[in-house]
């Protein structure tokens, strides 16, 4: 479960948001959206603990982010957390199952299971056959797809995507919100969407819009 | 007598302040005197003197280049000097204990100046030798040399001219002083050896500029030479050799002193006429009047017009032209040695009486060469 | 129209280089280091020849022909003779020797002219008038002596009131006046002149010159003329025209120059690579940016020429920075270490610093251009960048891909191996060091490549091994799949390393080879010599009396003589030498020198000698070849006190030498004694009783000889003390030339290091939401550098050493004409390597703690290039 309470962050003078409040439960998949610079990155980096509140908690399965140090958070983060990013990031010099993979290896798991469990997550999102390509022989969905992949392989708690279809056409755009919603299921994670698109934020569960006062439920 | 401002710088240079013995053949050497008395042998004293501190052969004269009316008629002088240095033979054959110096130049008026070259050397290897028994002097292939028939050659090769001349003697020769004994000064040990040929007729070549003419003309051949010449007092000469047109010969010279104003230290001259008797004008009868000086361009002022009283007569000197200074590198010396002409009178009707050589000594600062 | 063509500049040009300011700098600072270098060996080189060549000109003067003996005096006679020629215009004897001062250790050049037959020729031996009455003449009188004004400076501080001059003489000493002070030698020559004639007396020359100054007739043919005088000219005088010494000494050190500029010439290339690595990374930074430029209209063409102007700019503040380091470096040499740069070729004269317009502008210009040639590449890889591609953000730049085809790497070190085995190329092994480049250029190349191969074996180790840290296998992997960029970033301190070990080995194999030659050409450790007032150079003789006493001396047990003569026998060469050496066995004289080869005897009689190597080099064409042994040639002998014996001689051995460059030829005591007549040597070695000292045995040896007052004993460990000095004197400068490219290198790789970095930031803002920590970031970038510079090191190493095998074998036998036995210092070689890895990995965590610490790292994620 994560549970956001009264939580507030400025920058300087500027007050990003002051006593915000967010309780998802495993399985929930929600998309935030709001204006350009409304502090939906902030939102995000404090939901990773990539940064610090000025105040509020942020409990995820019980552990306060807050309460921890970088290196705690990073741990956490990277037991618990799957991330998609829009630029993809995938890893030009490693392999498509490596770039999946790579949570694992972080996590010391051994390499043969750490191969096993890419080659069935790259089965998962349609790229079994390609374990052994490199980034640059695939196409801007596929690389996505990858991510997801990736995001997911370590089974998080919490999967973090930032408009992950901002590079993409409509087509593969859905292809890939579908495939995300539906691996969040799978995983019984909790999805958060971060996303301007309104196409996108429709294939979750709950529209939540980030304003000024808080986040706002305006799931259509 | 002869010479030279250069020559009283040589000698200082050469025998007295720059050269003193070596140090472990030290030992001196005593230079032969001159002698009141001594009667002069020839051929034997057309020879060198080696004995004796310094001598020189001199011969200066006019040329004229054939019938061409256009070409002036020009200066020559070729001088051959020995200087017996203080130091003994030593086991080196280089050690100096004869210098050779030798000058030569031409005055000739389309140049404007006078051209001049010199070669200096130590006497032996076959490369610079004054003989003994008559008159053969040079350095490498400059020579000056008496023939068995009595006619002097000379043999140039300088920088910018050439000479090879004869010159015939057509009189016999003329003892200076007293038969040969000329003395410098008021003490008898300032003195020299000293007769003259004038009168030499001369028949050969020059070439100047690469242009190479036929000349004749005529010439003063002096020989001189000594063991102390100079009185201390005297700070410089100016000497004439004349051949009058009518076949007689001037020789003058006075020992200017170091004080301008001084009276000569001394002075002499002796006339030989055509008809071979001799003229001795009273020592105190002679005067040396400059007339105009010119200033060389070294900075020193020459009288290069000046009249001379000889008593009865009296010559006016003409330079053939003002730039007649010499300047010699290996002696560090500057002189004034030009042809000249004398005249009866300074103004447009004189006669003139003959051609020479005017010899002014001592008149620069000593020169940074 | 100017100030929008500034702006565009500004914007296009110069705010890319200042945004990259640091490695800009680094690039701009190695293109400097190599310019200043090659510049500041050539001006330092032409500043002593000019000195040199000023030296010679000073005693030589104006001659137009010199007549000299081919080994010792020529007769004075020929004085006489040479000036009855009709072609002589002026002719002066000249005696040249060194001599010893009194309380004195250098020698002293001392020149009896003839004042008066000089004049013309040496105006500036002329001793000027002055107010003291000084003048030319002054020198006739033979106790007194005129001196350069360097001399006179000396005499003054160390003979104040510097008024005499003290010869020391075999007879006892000897005071000379200075007359004067000869202010046309210009520098600081020493030098004093003297009358001819009191040097022949004060010598023991009488009826002896060293040579004739001949001034020759306008007009006169000189080619002609030489060849008359070769064939009326005594056997063992010659005629040679004074630029014949002067080319000499220009040839002399050409050798030891071009071996200095090429070492400048790698550090430019180390420059090049750096432009190179900067500008790539530069692209590679640069993506979208150019790719940006290409759509709002810049054609392929004009973003070619954006980064070469870029890379104009870099190198032209490089030339023009390297030019003014140059200069000071120059300066700072020739006042420190002399114009030699420590070689020891110009030894007594202190050579002035001109400004030299053409070199400079050479080196600037070769600066400018290696900035040039490294940007072309990168130039051409922005070029091809399709923009549309670049523009999409699909993925993190993927650097350089790949990098070159391996086979060119191949091909040249291939190539680079056959080169080796090319000869000379007039005198200079061009393509000895155009091996050393294709070498050197074709490992670069081929380093992705090796890159590739070990990493990912590395990888597939680490990844087999469990337990491996994530930050090691990513380390790995990334190299592995990135290998061009590696070897971007490995290129410059590969080059250095390379470098550094290949001159680190040649010093010390040479090191080695010359204190083992020390002990076998010093074998005694005594050695007793007389010294001369002649010359120091040249220690008086003993005669066969003399070396019978020695022998029987008490204390010694042992004796043997050498003597060491000068002979020349092809005009245009300097003179080789030949020593005399006296021996007990039959055959010995060879056998206790540092032979390279050695041919058995034969019995046709004729006397044997040893060549040095560099005579057999120089002199090959003379020697006539026989099977089975070294073959005869046709040897001057020097007759006393002057002329020549030709003696034909079988060669017997080949020697190793490294004291006389232009030639040595030994033979034996018994064999010279016999065809000379003359058996008088110069030097013993002695060897010592258990229970005498060298002091004693002296003591005895001055008793039994007082006729021979200057005898002196040399301990040998002295000797070899002093010649191991000048050694690691003459290579400080390369050391120093080493130290600099070693330190460019690494400041390279650390500027490529830092770019590649920068550039992967977004890689690391991702790691860092996956859940690695600072500390692991930090630690994965330091191991990458780690992995990097050991393998820098490690290829460096090899490459080294293959240089290095060029060097020793090649280079230096074909520069130097000696041989040397290859040594690898390995315990010093481990040390470096381990000094460097540590320095890179340093410099790594440093520029990794840098990058990662002040980069927004998880900003960097979401932008969009």
């Amino acid at each position: 479960m994560l549970a956001v309470t009264r939580l507030a962050k400025r920058y300087g003078n500027r007050t990003i948001f002051d006593n915000l409040q967010l309780t998802l439960q495993r399985g929930e998949y929600v998309a935030i959206t709001g204006e350009s610079g409304i502090g939906k990155s902030t939102l995000l980096n404090l939901l990773a603990g990539l940064d610090v509140p000025d105040a509020g908690n942020i409990l995820l399965n019980g552990q306060d982010l807050a309460a921890l140090d970088d290196a705690a958070r990073t741990r956490l983060r990277r037991v618990h957390m799957g991330f998609v990013f829009q630029a993809f990031h995938v890893l030009p010099h490693l392999t498509l199952a490596d770039n999946v993979a790579l949570p694992l290896l972080l996590l010391k798991v051994a390499a043969g299971e750490r191969m096993q469990r890419a080659r069935a997550m790259l089965d998962a999102v349609g790229l079994g056959a390609r374990g052994g390509s490199f980034p640059r022989e695939l196409s801007g969905g596929e690389l996505q797809r990858v991510a997801v992949a990736r995001a997911l392989i370590h089974r998080p708690r919490l999967v973090l995507a930032d408009e992950p279809t901002g590079n993409l056409d409509p087509e593969r755009a859905a292809d890939i919100l579908a495939l995300l919603r539906d691996a969040v299921a799978r995983a019984d994670a909790i999805g958060i969407l971060v996303t301007h698109s309104d196409v996108a934020a429709r294939t979750t569960q709950r529209v939540l819009r980030l304003a000024p006062g808080g986040l706002h439920d305006v799931t259509a | 007598m002869r010479r030279r401002a250069f020559l009283q710088r040589a000698l200082c240079v050469a025998a007295g302040v720059g050269i003193r013995p070596h140090g472990a053949q030290s030992a001196g050497i005593a230079y032969a005197p001159v002698v009141a008395g001594t009667t002069l042998q020839f051929p034997r004293d057309h020879g060198a003197h080696p004995q004796h501190r310094i001598e020189w052969w001199y011969l200066t004269g006019w040329l004229d280049r054939g019938s061409t009316a256009a070409a002036p008629r020009c200066g020559f002088q070729v001088t051959f000097f020995r200087v017996r240095t203080p130091l003994a033979d030593g086991s080196s054959r280089f050690t100096p204990t004869q210098l050779l110096f030798a000058h030569a130049a031409v005055s000739d008026p389309r140049v404007g100046r006078i051209l001049h070259d010199e070669r200096a050397a130590r006497s032996g290897f076959g490369l610079a030798q004054a003989a003994i028994g008559d008159t053969d002097a040079h350095i490498r292939d400059w020579r000056l040399r008496r023939e068995p028939s009595g006619a002097y050659r000379a043999t140039i090769q300088a920088r910018d001219f050439a000479l090879q001349l004869d010159a015939v003697p057509t009189q016999t020769l003329l003892l200076q002083g007293r038969e040969g004994f000329s003395r410098k000064g008021p003490l008898q040990e300032h003195a020299s050896y000293y007769y003259s040929v004038p009168q030499l007729r001369v028949s050969g070549a020059i070439i100047v500029r690469g242009r190479r003419e036929a000349v004749g003309g005529s010439a003063w051949l002096d020989h001189e030479w000594s063991s102390a010449l100079m009185p201390p007092q005297a700070a410089g000469w100016d000497w004439l050799g004349l051949n009058l047109d009518d076949g007689g010969a001037i020789m003058a010279f006075r020992m200017r002193s170091a004080d301008a104003a001084a009276p000569a230290v001394w002075s002499d001259a002796r006339i030989r006429h055509a008809n071979g008797q001799f003229a001795q004008p009273d020592r105190s009868a002679l005067a040396f009047t400059p007339e105009r000086h010119w200033t060389s361009p070294r900075g020193a002022r020459y009288p290069v017009q000046t009249r001379i009283a000889l008593g009865t007569q009296t010559l006016h000197l003409r330079p053939l032209f003002d730039a007649q200074e010499l300047t010699s590198q290996s002696m560090g010396a500057a002189y004034w040695e030009g042809a000249v002409t004398a005249y009866s009178g300074d103004g447009p009707g004189a006669t003139r009486l003959g051609r020479g050589y005017w010899e002014l000594t001592g008149y620069g600062k000593p020169q940074r060469l | 129209m100017i100030a929008p063509l500034a702006a565009q500049l500004d914007a296009l040009a110069l705010a890319p280089l200042r945004a990259r300011a640091r490695r800009s700098i680094l690039a701009v600072l190695a293109i400097a280091a190599g310019v200043a270098l090659g510049l500041a060996v050539n001006l330092v080189n032409d500043a002593a020849l000019t000195e040199m060549q000023q030296a010679l000109r000073t005693v030589s003067g104006t001659a137009d022909l010199r007549i000299e003996g081919a080994s010792r005096t020529i007769d004075e006679a020929l004085y006489g003779q040479m000036g009855q020629w009709r072609e002589v215009e002026a002719i002066a004897p000249v005696i040249e020797l060194n001599a010893a001062l009194a309380r004195r250790q250098e020698p002293l050049k001392i020149m009896g002219i003839d004042p008066l037959a000089s004049a013309r020729l040496t105006p500036q031996l002329m001793l000027p008038r002055d107010a003291q009455g000084s003048n030319p003449l002054s020198l006739l009188d033979g106790t007194r002596v005129a001196v350069s004004p360097a001399l006179q400076a000396w005499l003054q501080q160390h003979r104040p009131p510097a008024t005499m001059l003290t010869l020391s003489l075999p007879g006892g000493n000897r005071d000379l006046h200075i007359a004067g002070v000869l202010s046309g030698i210009e520098g600081s020559r020493q030098l004093a002149v003297i009358d001819i004639a009191a040097a022949q007396e004060l010598f023991g020359l009488q009826g002896q010159l060293t040579r004739l100054d001949l001034r020759l007739a306008p007009g006169t043919d000189r080619a002609a003329l030489l060849r008359a005088l070769a064939v009326q000219l005594p056997p063992g005088v010659r005629a040679v025209a004074p630029e014949v010494h002067e080319q000499q000494a220009a040839n002399l050190s050409r050798a030891y120059r071009v071996n200095l500029t090429m070492l400048a010439m790698i550090a430019l290339f180390s420059g090049s690579l750096l432009v190179f690595s900067t500008q790539m990374l530069s692209v590679a930074e640069r993506a979208a940016e150019l790719a940006f430029l290409r759509v709002i209209g810049v054609t392929a063409r004009g973003s070619v020429g954006l980064m070469l102007f870029e890379a104009v700019l870099l190198g032209t503040a490089g030339a023009v920075l390297g030019a003014v380091l140059g200069y000071a470096l120059a300066w700072s040499a020739l006042h420190v270490i002399g114009g030699d740069l420590g070689a020891g070729y110009f030894e007594g004269t202190r050579p002035v610093l001109t400004f030299a317009p053409r070199a400079t502008l050479l080196f600037m210009l070769l600066g400018a251009g290696a900035a040039i040639i490294g940007a072309w590449v990168p130039a051409l890889a922005a070029a091809r960048a399709a923009p549309a591609q670049a523009l999409k953000t699909g993925t993190l730049h993927d650097g350089a891909g790949t990098g070159p085809p391996p086979l060119i790497g191949a091909a040249l070190l291939l190539g680079g191996a056959l080169l080796a085995f090319a000869p000379a190329v007039r005198g200079i092994p061009v393509l000895g060091y155009l091996s050393i480049a294709s070498l050197l250029i074709g490992t670069i190349l081929l380093t992705p490549a090796m890159v590739a191969a070990l990493f990912r074996m590395g990888a597939a180790c680490a990844s087999l091994r469990p337990g491996t840290p994530a930050t090691l296998q990513l380390a790995i992997t990334r190299l592995a799949n990135v290998p061009a960029q590696a070897g971007i970033s490995l290129a410059a301190v590969l080059a250095a390393a390379a470098l550094a070990v290949a001159m680190a080995i040649m010093v010390v194999s040479f090191r080695n080879s010359v204190e083992n030659w020390l002990e076998q050409m010093l074998p005694a450790p005594y050695y007793l010599r007389q010294t001369s007032a002649l010359s120091t150079r040249t220690p008086g003789h003993f005669d066969a009396r003399v070396q019978a006493v020695i022998r029987g001396t008490p204390g010694v047990t042992r004796a043997e003589f050498v003597r060491t003569e000068t002979l020349t026998l092809d005009p245009a060469r300097p003179a080789v030498a030949l020593i005399i050496r006296t021996s007990t066995a039959a055959d010995d004289a060879g056998t206790r020198l540092p032979l390279v080869k050695q041919y058995p005897a034969t019995a046709d009689g004729l006397p044997r000698v040893w060549i040095s190597e560099s005579f057999a080099d120089l002199y090959r064409s003379r020697i006539a070849p026989s099977t089975g042994d070294g073959g005869t040639f046709e040897l001057p002998l020097p007759l006393n006190p002057n002329g020549l014996a030709v003696q034909r001689v079988r060669v017997a051995g080949v020697w190793r030498d490294y004291a006389r460059q232009h030639g040595a030829i030994v033979i034996r005591g018994a064999d010279f004694a016999r065809l000379t007549g003359d058996a008088r040597l110069q030097e013993a070695a002695l060897w010592l009783g258990d229970n005498a000292t060298a002091a004693a045995v002296l003591r005895g040896l001055k008793t039994r000889l007082p006729d021979l007052p200057a005898l002196e004993i040399t301990e040998t460990t002295a000797v070899r003390a002093r010649s191991l000095g000048i050694f690691d004197r003459t290579f400080t400068v390369t050391y120093a030339l080493e130290a600099v490219a070693v330190v460019i290198g690494l400041a390279g790789m650390a500027a490529a290091f830092m770019g590649l970095i920068v550039a992967r930031k977004k890689e690391f803002g991702m790691l860092r939401h996956l859940g690695l920590t600072q500390r692991e970031l930090r630690r994965m970038v330091t191991l990458e550098g780690a992995a990097l510079a050991a393998l820098g090191a490690l290829l460096g190493m090899v490459l080294g050493v293959m240089l290095a095998a060029v060097l020793v074998y090649v280079i230096n036998p074909q520069s130097f004409g000696w041989s040397m036995d290859f040594h690898i210092p390995v315990l010093q070689l481990a040390i470096f390597a381990a000094a460097l890895i540590v320095a890179a990995t340093a410099s790594s965590w440093l520029t990794a703690r840098h990058v990662l610490d002040t980069q927004d790292l998880v900003r960097a994620v979401r932008e969009d290039w």
